[in-house]
């Protein structure tokens, strides 16, 4: 199953962001090229929080002893052994990972062939995340998104994951072609919808 | 872009401060983007009553109150801009609540029951805000300079996890920690890295 996790426009190039994944934790970086990636939130060295890191020539390189990987998961420095050819099998471990309709979707490797679970590629923009303190199937149950993670509604994608088991995030996108009034519309409805599947 | 470079003089304002503690940090901070000299004397008292700025022969105390003292001498007027909507008072006090929560969180060595769930009445304000600034294309709560309001909540943007608000719940405000860590002159403190 592919799962909405975040707005495109949230992972900005040369960046990393962090996702968590009914509770697994996902950095989300991009090179700056805007070239995105999504992996375990964990450094292979010492368990650091690749989230933490920066990008730099293409690479993540974690906090905490600058490993650098690249683009394929595969550690490529050492800083502290500079000439050591860092074996192949030092590598994060890497989420399957699409943009389509203004959102990143995330899958494991035994869900990723699962396409058609996707909306179509419709130009979107994505317009904002917010986390509900509701667990995931409640606010499924409430706003009527299925098993894919999304829904239309009134013009705009909604997306839903859950990031643990007592919070949510909602993910909205419009049609590129919206106009600021419809944005804005949108977003003060997203508010409303919020703050009423947390009174519910 | 380098920042302003700051002259500490014989004459420069001194902070009392403590360099754990998030509102001497919101001082160090702020003096350092305005570009306005600051010198510093290790307080512990700072941790529980707050940092005291000495300047002109007077005691300033009172994060906000120290900061529109130090707006007064910044070489951009945007500093001292009041953020509209009252969002300047609405950031001392989410400020103020974040710093006594968290240090009762770290005295207890690990976040306390109940702190998570205040982390976010306070927090939430904030992010809302920021995503509707975001939409109409400001990155900071007032605009697209930052000001004190900026300063005063920083902190507990940036520090949220210390009470167990992951920044992956609040991309608006992550949004706007990169904004202030990529403007010229800023510091870091424990916690807070500057590095993108
Ligand atoms: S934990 Fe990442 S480099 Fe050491």
């Amino acid at each position: 199953m592919w799962t909405p996790i975040a707005l495109s426009e949230d992972v900005a190039a040369g960046t990393a962001a962090p996702a968590r994944l009914g509770g697994a934790e996902i950095v989300l970086w991009r090179d700056g090229d805007g070239l995105l990636q999504a992996w375990e939130d964990r450094c292979p060295h010492r368990g650091m929080r690749l989230s933490f890191g920066f990008v730099r020539e293409g690479r993540l390189t974690c906090l905490y002893h600058g490993w650098q990987f690249d683009a394929s998961a595969r550690c490529r420095l050492i800083p502290a052994h500079p000439e050591l050819k860092v074996p192949g099998t030092i590598r994060a471990n890497p989420w399957h990972v699409r943009e389509r309709a203004g959102l990143v979707w995330v899958a494991d490797a035994a869900d990723a062939d699962a396409l058609p679970t996707l909306p179509d590629d419709t130009p979107m923009r994505g317009l904002r995340s917010l986390a509900v303190r509701r667990p995931r199937a409640a606010v499924a149950a409430q706003t009527g998104i299925g098993a894919g993670g999304w829904i239309w509604r009134d013009g705009a994608l909604i997306g839903l994951h859950g990031a643990d088991d007592a919070t949510s995030m909602l993910h909205l996108a419009l049609p590129q072609s919206a106009t600021a009034e419809a944005r804005r519309r949108t977003m003060g409805e997203a508010t409303a919808l919020r703050d009423a599947l947390e009174a519910a | 872009m380098t920042a302003p470079a700051a002259l500490v003089t014989d004459t420069a304002p001194v902070l009392r401060g403590w360099g754990l503690d998030d509102r001497s940090y919101t001082v160090r901070l702020g003096a350092a983007l305005m570009g306005v000299g600051l010198a510093w004397l290790t307080d512990r008292r700072a941790e529980v009553q707050g940092p005291v700025l000495v300047r002109h022969g007077r005691d300033i105390v009172g994060v906000r109150a120290i900061l529109r003292a130090l707006a007064d001498d910044a070489l951009h007027p945007g500093w001292a801009e009041p953020a509209a909507e009252g969002w300047e008072e609405r950031a001392a006090v989410i400020g103020e609540r974040f710093s006594t929560l968290r240090r009762a969180c770290l005295a207890a060595g690990r976040p306390e029951t109940g702190s998570a769930a205040e982390a976010w009445t306070l927090l939430r304000p904030l992010e809302d805000r920021l995503a509707e600034q975001h939409e109409a294309g400001a990155a900071f709560l007032g605009g697209a300079h930052p000001a004190i309001a900026d300063l005063l909540a920083f902190p507990a943007a940036a520090l949220s996890h210390d009470l167990r608000l992951p920044h992956d719940l609040v991309p608006a405000t992550r949004r706007f920690i990169r904004a202030l860590r990529a403007w010229p002159g800023f510091l870091t403190m424990p916690g807070i890295a500057h590095y993108q």
